[in-house]
C-alpha cells in the first residue's frame, strides 16, 4: 500500500508535516492509517510557543495514545479548531482539512527535515 | 462449546430501559406541606410490578459477562472470583456500624482493621500499613504522596519519578498528579529493566523508582536488589505497584526486595469486588522510616502507644496525648481498658479518605485471608502461576517472553489482537487484555488467575486457537452469539452519550432526520 507523500511538505521522522509556505502542521496519511480513527486531538493554543522536536499535542485513536512533536520551533499562529467536533478529518484528509496548527517559524529551521523523497523512503 | 449468550429485545434494540417498559404520570395531589416553589406537579416514573422489575434485572445480567459465567482472563486485571463467604461477612448486620462510633465502642472492628494492617504488613515485608485509600491508584497517589512528604521533611528537592515504559498507566498519572516529572525507562531486551539504562537515568533529582515485580508480561525482575541499591545510592524511593503481587503472595515479600513503598490491589490478591469506580480499597505499606507519614487515622494495639513498634508515633508524645490531638478517641486509661485505639501519625499527610478506609471492602479482604490461611495463599500464588503456564502451553499462539509468572503476553503476530479477542467472544470466553503493553505487538495479555481448573483452562484455549485459526472476514464478523454484536467503538468514542438524555437527544435527532 503507497501512501500520499506530497512534494511540497517537510517532514519529521515521526510524522508530522510542514508546509514551508504557510506554515501549517499536520500528520502524515501514513500515521493517519496507523493510528486507525481518530477520536481526538489536543492541540496548544494560539500564541503559545512550541519547540522543534517538543511535544506540542496530543492524538488518540481507537488503538493509540500518541505524542505530536513540533517538526520546528515557531509560535502558533492558528490552531486548527475543527478537530475538536470532528477528529475524523485527521483520516479523512491528513494534508487538507485535518491540519493542526499553524506556525511563525524560522526559515532555516526546515533543513533539519526531511523532504518528500526522503520520507517516502523511510516509510517504504 | 456451544455457546448462545440470551438476547432480548429485537435486532436494533436490546431489552428496553424501564421507562420505556412504562411510565406511569405520578400526581402529588394537593396537600403538600411544602412551599409551591419547591414541588411539582407531577412527576414521570417507571410503573412496574416486582417481576417486571425482576425479570429486566435478570435478563441484563445474563446479557452481561462476569467471572461467575465463564473464563475471564483479563491481564493485569486479575479478574479472581469473589467467594461468597467473604459477601456473608460483609453482609452481617453485626459489621455494619457508624464509622464516628466512639472507638471503645467498637473494639472488634478495630481488632479487624488492625489485624488486616498487620497481615498486610506481613504479606507485603513493610512495617505500617494504612487502609484508607479507596482504590488502587488512590493507594499509588498516597504512596507517592508520602515519598514526597519523606522527602520535603529530609530538605530534600526532588523532582523527578522514573517510570519502567511497560508499566501501568495510573504510575505515569500518579506521578504527575504528584507534580512530579516522568522519566520513562526503557525495556531491556528481555523484558525486564535495563540496569545500565537505569543508572543513566537516576540522579539527585530521582524521588523514586515505581516497580511492578513480576512486570506487565508476568516476568520476574531478577535484577531487583541491583536496582533498589541504584535507586537507594541515589536517594531515591522504591515503589512497589501490588497489581501482580497475585504472581508472589506467601513466597517473596516486596519489603525483602527492596521496596520502600508499596499498595495493595486487595480486589486482584485477596478476591474484593473490582470497584469499577464504586467503593473499593487500596492499602498502602511503607518501610519503618515512612510510617510517620501516613494517612491519618491508623489503628494501633493500646499498649502499642509505650513500645517501639513502628507505628510512626513517637511513644513519648504518644503517651502526652501529643500524637492524639484533635482526635477524640481515648488514651488507653479514659477508654477503659480498650485493647485497640486511633492514632494519627506524626508528620501525617493527612487524610486520603473518609474514616478508615472502605470498611465493606477491607472485611472481604480480611476474610479471605482469614479462610485461606498461609497455606491457602501459598497455593493461590502456585495455582495463579501453574495455570497461566498450562494455558500458555496449549496455545498456537507465540509468547515472546518468559519464564513468567501469573500471567503471559502471547502476540497475534500478523494478525490483528483485537480481532481475535472479538472471534474468542463467540466461544464463552472473556477475550484477554489486547494490545497492551505495547513491547509485544499485536499483544493479548492474558491472566487466567488460580481460580480456573484444567478443564476450564483447556475451553479458554480452546477459544484463543479456534479464534486465531478463523479467516480475517470470519474475524470482522465477530462476535455473532453475544448479547451485543460488534461494538461500533469509533463512534462510541467521539460522539459518547453516557446519559439517558445524551440517548433521548440522538434518538430524538434521528428520528427528526427522518421525517416522522
Amino acid at each position: 500500500m503507497s501512501f500520499d507523500v506530497p512534494d511540497d511538505l517537510r517532514y519529521r521522522e515521526s510524522h508530522e508535516w510542514i508546509d514551508p509556505e504557510t506554515g501549517r502542521v499536520g500528520i502524515s496519511e501514513f500515521a493517519q492509517d496507523e493510528l486507525g480513527d481518530v477520536v481526538f486531538v489536543e492541540l496548544p493554543g494560539e500564541g503559545d510557543a512550541v519547540d522543534a522536536g517538543g511535544e506540542f499535542g496530543v492524538i488518540e485513536s481507537i488503538k493509540a495514545v500518541s505524542d505530536l512533536y513540533a517538526p520546528v520551533s515557531g509560535e502558533v499562529v492558528a490552531v486548527n479548531e475543527a478537530l475538536f467536533d470532528a477528529p475524523e478529518l485527521v483520516n479523512d484528509a491528513p494534508f487538507g482539512d485535518g491540519w493542526m496548527l499553524e506556525l511563525d517559524f524560522e526559515e532555516g529551521d526546515l533543513d533539519d527535515l526531511l523532504s518528500a523523497d526522503e520520507y517516502a523512503d523511510q516509510i517504504a | 462449546m456451544n455457546y448462545d449468550q440470551a438476547r432480548y429485545g429485537d435486532d436494533t434494540r436490546n431489552e428496553p430501559l424501564l421507562s420505556e417498559k412504562d411510565s406511569t404520570t405520578v400526581d402529588p395531589g394537593a396537600g403538600s406541606a411544602l412551599p409551591d416553589d419547591l414541588t411539582r406537579d407531577s412527576l414521570e416514573l417507571p410503573g412496574l410490578s416486582e417481576p417486571e422489575l425482576a425479570r429486566h434485572y435478570t435478563r441484563l445480567s445474563q446479557m452481561n459477562w462476569s467471572v461467575e459465567a465463564g473464563p475471564y482472563p483479563l491481564g493485569s486485571c486479575t479478574m479472581k472470583y469473589n467467594p461468597s463467604f467473604a459477601d456473608a461477612v460483609a453482609a452481617d448486620p453485626n459489621a455494619a456500624v457508624h464509622p464516628d462510633r466512639d472507638p471503645e465502642t467498637v473494639q472488634g472492628n478495630l481488632e479487624l482493621l488492625h489485624g488486616l494492617q498487620e497481615y498486610l504488613a506481613t504479606i507485603g515485608g513493610m512495617d505500617a500499613v494504612t487502609l484508607q485509600p479507596p482504590a488502587g491508584a488512590a493507594g499509588e497517589f498516597t504512596g507517592i504522596a508520602v515519598a514526597k512528604a519523606y522527602h520535603e521533611h529530609h530538605g530534600t528537592d526532588k523532582s523527578e519519578v522514573i517510570i519502567p515504559a511497560s508499566a501501568h498507566g495510573t504510575n505515569f498519572a500518579t506521578a504527575a498528579m504528584a507534580g512530579y516529572d516522568v522519566v520513562e525507562l526503557p525495556s531491556g531486551e528481555d523484558g525486564r529493566v535495563d540496569v545500565a539504562a537505569l543508572e543513566a537515568a537516576v540522579s539527585e533529582d530521582t524521588a523514586a523508582l515505581m516497580l511492578t515485580n513480576p512486570n506487565t508480561v508476568g516476568l520476574f525482575e531478577r535484577n531487583i536488589t541491583e536496582i533498589a541499591e541504584v535507586v537507594h545510592d541515589a536517594g531515591g524511593l522504591l515503589y512497589y505497584d501490588g497489581a501482580n503481587l497475585n504472581a508472589l503472595l506467601g513466597r517473596a515479600r516486596p519489603g525483602d526486595m527492596g521496596f520502600d513503598i508499596m499498595h495493595y490491589n486487595v480486589h486482584k490478591t485477596f478476591a474484593t469486588p473490582h470497584g469499577g469506580g464504586g467503593p473499593g480499597a487500596g492499602p498502602v505499606g511503607v518501610v519503618e522510616e515512612l510510617a510517620p507519614f501516613l494517612p491519618r487515622p491508623r489503628v494501633r494495639e493500646v499498649n502499642a502507644a509505650s513500645g517501639g513498634d513502628a507505628d510512626g508515633a513517637d511513644a513519648s508524645t504518644a503517651a502526652d496525648g501529643g500524637a492524639l490531638a484533635g482526635h477524640d478517641h481515648g488514651t488507653a486509661d479514659e477508654a477503659g481498658g480498650a485493647a485497640y485505639e486511633l492514632f494519627d501519625p506524626e508528620q501525617s499527610i493527612g487524610k486520603v479518605h473518609g474514616f478508615s478506609g472502605n470498611w465493606l471492602v477491607l472485611i472481604r479482604a480480611y476474610a479471605y485471608i482469614r479462610r485461606l490461611g498461609d497455606e491457602g495463599l501459598l497455593d493461590a500464588s502456585a495455582k495463579a502461576t501453574l495455570n497461566a503456564n498450562y494455558l500458555a502451553s496449549l496455545l498456537d499462539l507465540e509468547v515472546p517472553y518468559g519464564p513468567f509468572h501469573h500471567e503471559f503476553a502471547a502476540t497475534a503476530g500478523e494478525r490483528d489482537a483485537a480481532d481475535v479477542a472479538k472471534g474468542m467472544l463467540d466461544y464463552g470466553v472473556h477475550p484477554p487484555t489486547t494490545k497492551w503493553p505495547e513491547m509485544v505487538p499485536e499483544a493479548m495479555l492474558t491472566e487466567p488467575t488460580e481460580v480456573e481448573n484444567k478443564r476450564s483452562l483447556e475451553d479458554l484455549a480452546n477459544a484463543f486457537n479456534e479464534a486465531f485459526a478463523d479467516t480475517d472476514e470470519e474475524l470482522h464478523a465477530a462476535p455473532s452469539k453475544t448479547a451485543s454484536r460488534r461494538v461500533d467503538q469509533t463512534s462510541a468514542a467521539r460522539n459518547p452519550r453516557l446519559s439517558w438524555h445524551a440517548l433521548e437527544a440522538a434518538r430524538g435527532a434521528s428520528e427528526n432526520a427522518s421525517g416522522e
